[in-house]
């Protein structure tokens, strides 16, 4: 039980060890910006259930709260 | 950029590459998910009959009398035996296993994986017909296969069930598909491998050892007794860890970020988690034979490192979060996110179980139950297949330039499967743990084995309504997709998201 | 993260490792097991199964035996299965030595089989329940294995093989029902199905 412990645990935090010093870890929260892009950019829903228009439906949801509220 | 047509806009350019991009893997894609939806219907039909026969073993034995009657008559010696041979439950239980394994998943999957490399790597998929003839192909194998197993041919060897020569057949099918994938990665657009083509080249890069060894030692050239045991489930699990989990996970980390608009929340996260994935989860075969005629050092190690699971597991529940935190409403308006998010939750929930029944005090009840079933499915299903659900939904109108006919449909598909699953699993947990509970106390006379079968028919009764449920969704989602090939897809209608980028000017100015 | 080649370091670094532990040791420590002889009587354990068991083992393996069916008993320490009569001893690896493939299987929907031939030795129990299990075990799921078995006229005298059954399981008047070559393989099997001899890594616990 030890000795597999300290033989996986080992591994890993020597793999980490290895990455850093590599230069694995540089730059890194560029990638996940990667999969927008100009048409397609951040903060833009791409997916919707077909025939309803969503930019509406949320307006009027909000709408509905505000006026709970009220 | 490939094609940068000075007059165009930035953003009409992005959209000709991605249009681009989908078009070249159009037909290999549909082909495939046209593959495992075929697939995940024959299989859904094997599953609800098994699960008939658990609880009423009586559920068509054999033809009608009079059917078999005519049937001889006309027919070669033997095709009546042959008939009811293949309806008994130990045949029809691989069959399914074998048909939503390697007829759904597996075809679901390698079509996503094909997408989110083009679009990851921005490049055309290359000799698309290649790839749809490999499809073809690994249809053939199915057919064959499953034939093999329904008619006594299959190698009694779980998740491994097809003969020789039809995994021969699957693994030519898979090698003319991952040589393909990986020309696009090398031939990649410059800039940073986003962390799903990590999984899939992962994945791609792992299953042909998996299952090459797998065959090699168990079939051509056998290992002893209890090493083929071991080997065995060394191959059965990691086509769960190595194979389904980082191509769900790989689609789960695109498609979240990517509905709702915001990036993934740590990537550094990722990267742990998927690198404490590969070290971990290929050790934890061994836990699917606690207490069997196995060296104990063998065990261990299988359990400590499913228990070392839980960190990779937990770092990934934690990054989908907090990638998703703020922006629940859109589970609302997305169909894709729906499947996606409750297949992201349900591989935490997995996973955690899964790494408590590694544990001795608790697998000494829980192996050998349909506790582990419940536990099966709540992988392979609610976790893996509702994530393939969800990317089939987005994948499809890009690549047919048409949106979904029916919310309607969508959302039966949705209700009915998610119920459905969560029912299931929840009566197989509580019937396994009651099973084994009864099968670890015999000094109860109450605990005979006759009363064990009879306490757990009212869960496996359960199963079935549950499974009906599931069958209903797929259903659904078989004959939407029929509908979009026939192209009943809409083609306009309100801000639809696949708007030229001619129209796209009117939001152009709304993002930052 | 950005080249292949260290992804692919990667990739077979972390499987390697594994395949090694998982795959090769094993196969090297004991994959190469010899039966145990006793010296006195010249017995080799385990023992060999005949041509006909073996026949009948590939009809368990046709028919998918193994998923309802475990072969593996599980020691005192961590399970009931001695206390309920499954088996004098745990399995062992050794116990496994002549079986291609392994049977060892993962649910138990019935009951476990490592020891059936000697908890139940009589040939006709087995047909009658292969045939038809709820006349033997009320309450059974288990399947009927119809087809593995020949409703025929009875020609002169009821055949010495024909199975004995009642009332909704009998034929017809003037029928029986008598085992095809793959029943009787089967249960040839299933007698052989017995871990009941000690060997120096697991002994009997009644010895």
């Amino acid at each position: 039980m030890l000795g597999s412990l300290i033989f996986l645990g080992g591994s890993a935090v020597y793999a980490l060890y290895w990455a850093a010093s590599h230069g694995q870890f540089k730059k890194m929260d560029q990638g996940a910006k990667i999969i927008f892009d100009s048409g397609e950019p951040v903060g833009k829903v791409t997916d919707q259930f077909p025939g309803v228009d969503m930019k509406k439906k949320e307006e009027q949801r909000l709408a509905k709260r505000k006026m709970k509220k009220a | 950029m490939s094609q940068n047509l000075k007059n165009m806009p930035v953003e009409a350019n992005d959209a000709l590459e991605r249009a681009q991009v989908d078009a070249s893997c159009r037909v290999p894609v549909l082909l495939f998910f046209a593959t495992a939806i075929f697939w995940l219907v024959v299989g859904t039909v094997f599953g609800l009959i098994a699960s008939l026969k658990l609880h009423d073993p009586y559920f068509i034995i054999e033809l009608p009398s009079w059917f078999a009657f005519y049937l001889e008559k006309f027919s070669p010696a033997g095709t009546v035996e042959m008939i009811n041979s293949s309806l008994t439950f130990g045949r029809i239980r691989p069959a399914h296993l074998n048909t939503v394994a390697y007829g759904w998943g597996s075809p679901a999957g390698l079509g996503v994986a094909i997408w989110l490399m083009a679009r990851l790597c921005r490049v055309p998929l290359r000799y698309p017909t290649l790839v749809s003839a490999a499809g073809v192909l690994w249809n053939i194998g199915m057919v064959v296969g499953i034939g093999a197993l329904l008619s006594g041919g299959s190698t009694s060897i779980e998740w491994l069930e097809f003969p020789p020569y039809v995994t021969f057949i699957l693994f030519i099918s898979f090698a003319l598909i991952s040589i393909w994938a990986v020309d696009m990665f090398v031939h990649r657009k410059p800039g940073h491998v986003y962390v799903s083509l990590w999984y899939i080249m992962a994945a791609l890069f792992w299953f042909p050892w998996l299952y090459g060894t797998a065959n090699i030692l168990i079939q051509l050239a056998p290992a002893q007794g209890s090493v083929q045991g071991i080997i065995n489930w060394w191959y059965g699990h990691n086509a769960l860890g190595l194979w389904f989990t980082p191509l769900g996970l790989a689609a789960a980390y695109y498609m979240i970020p990517k509905v709702i608009g915001r990036p993934v929340y740590s990537y550094y996260l990722s990267a742990f988690g998927f690198w404490a994935l590969a070290l971990f989860y290929s050790w934890n075969g061994g836990h699917h034979l606690i207490g069997g005629p196995l060296p104990a050092w063998l065990i261990t190690t299988s359990i400590v490192a499913s228990v070392m699971m839980v960190i990779p597991v937990v770092v990934t529940a934690i990054n989908h979060h907090m990638t998703m935190k703020g922006n629940f409403n859109v589970l609302r308006y997305s169909p894709t996110l729906r499947f996606v998010v409750f297949g992201a939750m349900s591989y935490t929930l997995a996973s955690l179980q899964g790494s408590s029944m590694a544990f001795r005090e608790l697998n000494a009840i829980t192996h050998f139950t349909h506790y582990t079933i419940g536990h099966s499915h709540l992988g392979l299903y609610a976790f893996y297949t509702m994530i393939m659900f969800g990317s089939i939904y987005y994948i499809v109108p890009r690549l047919l330039g048409r949106e979904w006919v029916s919310a309607l449909l969508i959302k039966v598909h949705f209700w009915t499967c998610a119920y459905g699953i969560v029912t299931m699993v929840l009566l197989l947990s509580v019937g396994g743990a009651i099973q084994g509970w009864m099968l670890q106390h015999p000094e109860n006379p109450l605990n005979k084995f006759s009363d064990i079968v009879e306490a757990t028919k009212p869960w496996l009764r359960g199963r079935s309504i549950s499974g009906c449920l599931i069958m209903v969704g797929h259903l659904a989602f078989a004959y939407h997709f029929a509908l979009m090939l026939l192209k009943f897809g809409r083609s306009e209608g309100g801000p639809t998201l696949l708007a030229q980028p001619e129209s796209n000017t009117d939001s152009a100015g709304s993002h930052s | 993260m950005n080249k292949l080649t260290t992804l692919f370091c990667g990739f077979l670094f972390t499987f390697v490792l594994a395949w090694l532990g998982l795959v090769i040791i094993p196969h090297f420590q004991f994959g190469q097991l010899q039966p145990f002889v006793n010296e006195d009587t010249g017995e080799s354990f385990p023992p060999f199964r005949s041509g006909l068991a073996n026949r009948g083992k590939q009809v368990y393996e046709a028919n998918g035996c193994i998923y309802c069916h475990s072969q593996q008993v599980r020691p005192d320490y961590l399970s009931a299965d001695m206390a309920r009569g499954w088996g004098a001893r745990r399995s062992v690896a050794r116990d496994y030595i002549y079986d291609k493939p392994h049977l060892l299987g993962t649910m138990r929907t019935g009951p476990d089989l490592s020891n059936i031939g000697v908890r139940q030795p009589s040939e006709a129990w087995h047909h009658e329940h292969l045939y038809a299990p709820q006349s033997k075990s009320i309450g059974s799921t288990m399947p009927p294995f119809r087809y593995l078995y020949k409703i025929q006229k009875i020609q002169g005298e009821v055949s010495p093989n024909a199975l004995k059954l009642t009332a909704e399981d009998a034929p017809a008047e003037g029928y029986e029902v008598v085992p095809t070559a793959e029943a009787v393989a089967l249960v040839a099997y299933l007698k052989s199905l017995s871990q009941n001899y000690s060997l120096p890594e697991a002994k009997l616990s009644t010895e």
